[in-house]
């Protein structure tokens, strides 16, 4: 019997992916607004963790919705949907829309490189084998990697 | 005769005069030497900003190449790098090949230069500008010196900044000094990652004691610098606090010479005592 058929895949889960996604796109946004840390006198403090958190269940999540659930359509929204739509609302908050052709370029690449590996991710963990599993991981990392190689 | 007397010391005051005003008026803060060493250290470079996979990494690179940069240092080219291993099994999975992928290109006037060249210093003896670093050369970088601390150690100025919320543990890319040797940055910031943006200076403290200090207000992920004056402003008002009666704060009052267009950087630092 092929992995496949063992592990056969389930439908899409969209009330889990709508869940999953809003509580990571909350918890990107609620330190932001509980501290007003975007800029200014008053850093995010303790709230400062939920960011971390938030970042680490935004790497997390789609590889363990995918394990868990062997949804892959929804295991890819989720490593794309939730980071999309965080950015996309903290250009509205922050007011930093990308000035400049260069800047412009580097940030949609930045933001198509993450939803890249954060579906991929998902996509990988749902077929729900050991070497896929391995290949989400991998993608975790390249995720983290794309991040950071953002934040200066 | 009196007259006559007058007009001749008249006379000498004006030669006198004439001799003293470009004397006074000589580069007293040394920022002719400082523009010196600059214009001597820019040179005619491509910027390469791009993403590729090789030999079991994916690494985005941010490459300087030109001639001049080869003749000068002996490198081909002058790289930062992020990487990330992925196995070329995985690599193939993925659909990633050797091909590089230019995601930008152009042609701009930058300030290298070697480690055991280092830049000027202006006579107060305060770096200007802040430097990144690859293979034993320094690039400049346009985020300017703005603020300085006297009489403080590093840690008494970052629990100002803590004490409001601000994080001591942060991510950030480590940028470089010279005073003396090459010195690594202390980063301090308004949130750890500051995927919506936020305030962020990097510190360092001089051999004299003193702590220089490069603030800026980060845009939203991916981060480039959106605003000096601004976090400068914000950060100095941690120091203004009613309790804070062994801060004096005057702002901007030393001049650095780091006037910056684009974002807007007046050139002159924010000096922060405490006694």
């Amino acid at each position: 019997m092929s992995p496949e058929a063992m592990n056969p895949q389930k439908p899409l889960n969209f009330f889990s992916v709508l869940l999953i996604s809003a509580a990571i796109v909350a918890l990107w946004l609620v330190p932001v607004f509980a501290s007003g840390s975007r800029v200014g006198n008053v850093g995010a403090g303790a709230w400062g963790y939920i960011s971390i958190f938030a970042l680490l269940l935004t790497i997390i999540a789609p590889m363990m919705y995918g394990w868990y659930s062997r949804d892959e359509p929804g295991a890819i929204l989720v490593g794309v949907v939730p980071f999309l739509l965080t950015t996309g609302v903290s250009r509205i908050i922050s007011g930093n829309t990308p000035q400049g052709i260069d800047y412009l370029v580097y940030s949609v690449i930045y933001v198509v490189l993450l939803s890249l590996a954060g579906g991929l991710e998902g996509y990988f963990a749902a077929k729900k084998t050991a070497e896929s599993l391995l290949i989400a991981l991998v993608l975790a990392g390249i995720w983290a990697g794309i991040f950071f190689s953002g934040i200066h | 005769m009196k007259p006559q007397k007058n007009g001749i010391l008249l006379l000498a005051l004006l030669l006198a005069a004439t001799v003293m005003i470009p004397i006074v008026s000589a580069d007293v803060n040394g920022t002719d030497l400082v523009e010196k060493w600059q214009a001597d250290h820019t040179i005619r470079v491509t910027k390469t900003v791009s993403t590729h996979y090789s030999n079991g990494t994916l690494t985005t690179d941010t490459t300087y190449t030109g001639t001049e940069l080869t003749r000068r240092f002996g490198i081909e080219k002058f790289s930062v790098q992020n990487k990330v291993d992925v196995s070329s099994e995985n690599a193939a999975k993925l659909g990633l090949d050797a091909k590089n992928v230019a995601i930008s290109s152009i042609d701009s006037n930058e300030v290298f230069t070697a480690a055991n060249d280092p830049p000027q210093l202006l006579r107060s003896g305060y770096p200007v500008w802040i430097y990144e670093y690859s293979g034993g050369v320094y690039h400049q970088l346009t985020e300017p010196i703005n603020m300085i601390w006297s009489g403080a150690y590093p840690s008494t100025i970052k629990t100002e900044m803590t004490e409001k919320g601000w994080w001591d543990i942060i991510a950030e890319d480590t940028y470089y000094i010279y005073d003396g040797s090459w010195k690594a940055d202390d980063g301090v910031a308004s949130d750890p990652v500051r995927l919506f943006g936020g305030d962020h200076i990097r510190l360092w403290q001089l051999n004299t004691g003193e702590v220089v200090g490069a603030a800026h207000e980060d845009s939203s992920a991916p981060h480039h610098a959106v605003g000096f004056e601004s976090a400068e402003h914000r950060i100095l008002a941690f120091y203004l606090d009613a309790d804070d009666t062994a801060w004096h704060v005057t702002i901007d009052n030393t001049y650095l010479a780091n006037y910056v267009s684009s974002p807007y950087n007046d050139g002159y630092a924010t000096f922060i005592g405490y006694w």
